[in-house]
């Protein structure tokens, strides 16, 4: 039974369309990837499910649920949470504020996730709990991003372009925090452009270009050719 | 039109040439108002063109140039204390005196920008209005012009240029006489300004004003020298409002610090205008400013709610109307009466071409 | 000794300049929104606690505490109506729907309550004064500078110490990812404004008792508030504290030298202040 689905999702900016009837599925507890070149689709299909974009109800639903219209506010509620493409820290908060204002829309909700729990995940957070969310290297503002879409204690966690601008070292860092937040009971949904990373987390893989799912299947069952086609296209 | 390799760049549309005809049977029907209109008339008429010149420099300034001021009070002030300050010091003829008007204007619009354009947004607007009271309070000081409470034109000035001729021509009196001078040099002043904003918009300096307005970094990307088209675009504003203020007063022959810097009078009812008729088009003033009469004209008697309905009709159209009534208009219609949008013409086919 | 006492005087017109602009500090920065109709609200509240205390009987400061809440919804209402609608990234939107509601404010009063100057009495407290050292200070001034300090502070450890503080900073920055963590925008802005016009309410009670009031003086406040936060810098409450603190010197520095120059004396060094430092004394680090 799946957790979340997207069901011919379309979606626009202005009279451009950016995706053409994407269907996605989510088990409880799963990992997906999804995969694609720049201008794919990948982040607009975050946006919609997040709600910073809003769609027609049916076109996305959780636990059989309708909520393709509701704003991201809302969303949130619901126990989808979203560590945005660019980290997108506050910067008028310090990291533990940010950390906190993660848990503003589900407090009393309870859960897993803590802020002791988040230290322990990650750290060298800890360390900088007082400083600027921004003055933070790179990888650690990606760990804060994270770790404040954690305190929402969500059933679904959106990962949106976590490794981009890192250096593979941090990159390997921030992805062996994925097991515990897997193991703590979210579903998860990858976005990534280095495919060698996507497909080692994932159960499944998606590969999208221009708007439109190419290509789908597990991360063994799925040959270079057939991903080098389905990324590119054919014609590349 | 500008042609190359097989296209040409028009402005012209149908509506605007149309247009064109009617205005200059307009214009010359304008001209002959005071032979068969009554002096209020002729008095209704010259505050119909002050406010719209008024409304165009401030168009200018913050539709075009993305300026937006809430200080040029200052220069329809300034403009109108040179031209008492002229005549009552040095005996200047006030029709001479009106260069004087807008080169005083400048002369403060210098230092002016010196200053504020080292400001943002919401900064720049409160610092235009912050220097328009510097200078209203500095001027409330002349004491030769009247200081605080202020003073009138002398008789001697008030036999400006032209009012003898015109009060023997017309047969009328000295004072209806100075009302149709003063009507006809408000005239000539909102074509000038009209033809002139209209002239500039269409030349390369137009379309690099609106490009830095819309986006300025990709305007600077293309060689755009942004902080001159704002200083342009500042000192251009301040001179013709400077000439608008020296004939606004010397029409009512009084000034006061407190009426001629009023920031209602010349800024609040301004930007109504704009605001109403449509920010950003040449048409929009128009429009603007004879609602604005209407409104008034109407609801004058009833004072205090005139200027409710003025402030609630400004909310009203901010909030569901944002570009105007010439935006709503010309969104509905496509109408363009002083098109600016440069079109591509193809004029002959290619042979060989398969892209349009 | 009299440069002493000039300076004191200044420093305590600081305090009301600093209560007149902590609303409009807290608004501008939390949404850079510009609202010209702030010194009309604020006399609007001064009408409001007038009519309290005739109504009822009490002293004034009774009937501020009951107008707060009137004047907080007041603001909640008007954000979320009309002005959350024209927030964006055009400044000119927000400047001339505010202008209007200026305009419809002041008339509003002046139709219901005619153009007569009206005070609100506070008896004794008028003219009681009380001797620091060398000089002789008012008490209501005196009063008027504690409150704007009480208030400053509490407005920050709302913004520093509350989930809701942080809400209103995180907004602030980047609403889109704000509504991400569950807040709101239309929510947070409206009730930033309700708080704002609580404020306004603490200024529209001094402005009442310390001298005579009509429908019309809402502009001049206005000036006087914003240079105080520009002054100040964006985004910080003690800077505009210190920008109403050299307001209100130089004004009576001015003043000292020759009455005529009051007013102007303000504006010079406002413009003397932007000039060195044209994003204020203690901007945030980035806009």
């Amino acid at each position: 039974m799946s957790l979340l689905t997207t069901r011919g999702l379309t979606a626009n900016y202005g009279d451009f369309q950016a995706l053409f009837g994407v269907d996605i599925e989510l088990g409880k507890g799963e990992t997906i990837a999804i995969i694609g070149a720049n201008g794919a689709g990948k982040t607009t299909l975050m946006r919609s499910i997040s709600g910073v974009l809003r769609n027609a109800p049916e076109m996305v639903t959780l636990d059989d649920k309708p909520i393709g219209a509701l704003p991201a506010d809302e969303i949130v509620g619901l126990g989808i949470a979203m560590v945005p493409e660019g980290r997108k820290l506050f910067p008028s908060l310090s990291v533990e504020e940010n950390l906190q204002i993660g848990a503003y829309g589900s407090t009393g909700k309870g859960g897993y996730w803590t802020l002791d729990r988040i230290y322990g995940l990650f750290p060298i957070l800890k360390e900088k709990r007082s400083l600027p969310a921004t003055s933070l290297s790179g990888g650690q503002q990606q760990m804060v991003s994270i770790g404040r879409a954690l305190m929402s204690n969500p059933g679904v966690l959106l990962c949106d372009e976590i490794s981009l601008g890192l250096a593979p070292v941090v990159i390997r860092d921030i992805y062996a925090a994925l097991p515990q937040i897997q193991e703590a009971g979210a579903a998860v949904i990858v976005v990534e452009q280095d495919i060698g990373q996507a497909m080692k987390v994932a159960d499944r893989v998606y590969c999208m270009m221009e708007g439109r799912i190419t290509l789908t299947g597990t991360p063994d069952a799925l040959s270079r050719d057939a991903i080098h086609d389905a990324y590119f296209g054919a014609a590349a | 039109m500008i042609e190359t390799n097989g296209y040409t760049v028009q402005t012209r549309t149908r509506a605007s040439q149309l247009a064109g005809v009617a205005a200059l049977i307009l214009l010359v029907v304008a001209v002959a108002v005071p032979l068969f209109a009554s002096r209020s008339t002729v008095q209704d008429l010259f505050f119909i063109l002050t406010m719209l010149t008024l409304a165009q420099f401030w168009n200018l300034l913050a539709g075009y140039g993305g300026l937006v001021s809430v200080g040029q009070q200052a220069f329809v002030g300034l403009g109108a204390y040179a031209l008492f300050g002229a005549s009552i010091l040095w005996g200047l003829d006030p029709v001479a005196a009106l260069i004087l008007s807008g080169v005083a204007a400048v002369l403060v619009a210098v230092p002016t920008a010196f200053f504020v354009f080292r400001l943002q947004g919401a900064y720049f607007a409160i610092g235009t209005w912050v220097v328009a009271e510097v200078v209203r309070l500095s001027v409330a000081q002349w004491k030769s012009v009247g200081g605080g409470s202020g003073t009138g034109l002398p008789r001697e000035a008030r036999e400006f240029w032209g009012v003898e001729a015109v009060a023997g021509l017309f047969d009328v009196r000295d004072s209806a006489a100075r009302d149709i001078v003063t009507y006809w040099l408000a005239l000539a002043l909102a074509i000038l300004t009209i033809g002139g904003i209209y002239w500039l918009l269409r030349t390369k300096r137009g379309l690099a004003l609106a490009a830095a307005r819309d986006n300025i970094e990709a305007a600077k990307s293309v060689g755009i020298d942004a902080l001159r088209m704002k200083w342009l675009v500042f000192l251009v504003s301040a001179f013709g409002t400077g000439v608008a203020g020296g004939l606004i007063y010397l029409q009512k022959a009084r000034i006061s610090p407190d009426a001629a810097f009023s920031v209602t009078d010349w800024t609040a009812y301004v930007i109504f205008i704009v605001v109403i008729g449509g920010i950003g088009t040449i048409e929009g003033p128009i429009i603007g400013v004879l609602v604005f009469f209407a409104l008034q004209s109407l609801l004058a008697d009833f004072g205090s709610w005139y200027l409710m309905i003025l402030g609630g009709l400004g909310i009203i159209v901010m909030l569901f109307a944002p570009r105007g009534l010439w935006g709503l208009i010309s969104d509905r219609t496509g109408l363009q009466l002083f098109p600016i949008r440069r079109r591509l013409h193809r004029t002959h086919d290619k042979k060989g071409d398969t892209h349009g | 000794m009299i440069w002493i006492d000039t300076i004191v005087q200044g420093i305590l017109l600081g305090g009301l300049y600093a209560l007149f602009a902590a609303g409009l500090s807290l608004v501008f920065g939390i949404m850079r929104l510009v609202n010209l109709a702030h010194g009309d609200l604020i006399v609007l509240g001064a009408y409001l606690i007038l009519m309290v205390v005739s109504v009822l009987g009490i002293n004034p400061f009774l009937a501020a505490l009951i107008a707060m809440p009137l004047m907080f919804g007041i603001g909640w209402v008007l954000q979320r109506v009309v002005l959350n609608r024209v927030l964006g990234e055009d400044i000119l939107p927000p400047l001339l729907v505010t202008f209007g509601l200026s305009i419809v404010i002041q008339n509003v009063l002046l139709e219901g309550f005619s153009a007569d100057s009206q005070r609100v009495r506070a008896g004794a407290l008028e003219t009681a004064s009380v001797d620091v050292g060398p000089v002789t200070l008012g008490v209501m001034p005196l009063l008027t500078f504690a409150s704007a300090i009480l208030v400053i502070i509490a407005l920050n450890q709302l913004f520093y110490r509350t989930a809701l503080g942080r809400a209103f900073r995180a907004t602030s920055d980047d609403p889109v990812t704000a509504s991400l963590m569950g807040i709101k925008p239309a929510s947070v802005f409206a009730v930033a404004t309700g708080i704002a016009m609580i404020v306004v309410t603490i200024a529209a009670l001094y402005l009442g008792m310390r001298a005579n009031f009509d429908p019309t003086i809402g502009p001049a406040r206005l000036i006087y508030a914003f240079e105080a936060v520009i002054i100040g810098g964006l985004g910080s409450l003690w800077g505009t504290l210190a920008g109403g603190v050299i307001i209100g010197v130089a004004q009576t520095v001015g003043a000292a030298v020759n009455p005529e120059w009051q007013i102007l004396a303000g504006h010079v060094a406002f413009l003397v202040v932007l000039l060195i430092r044209p994003r204020g004394l203690f901007p945030r680090a980035y806009d």
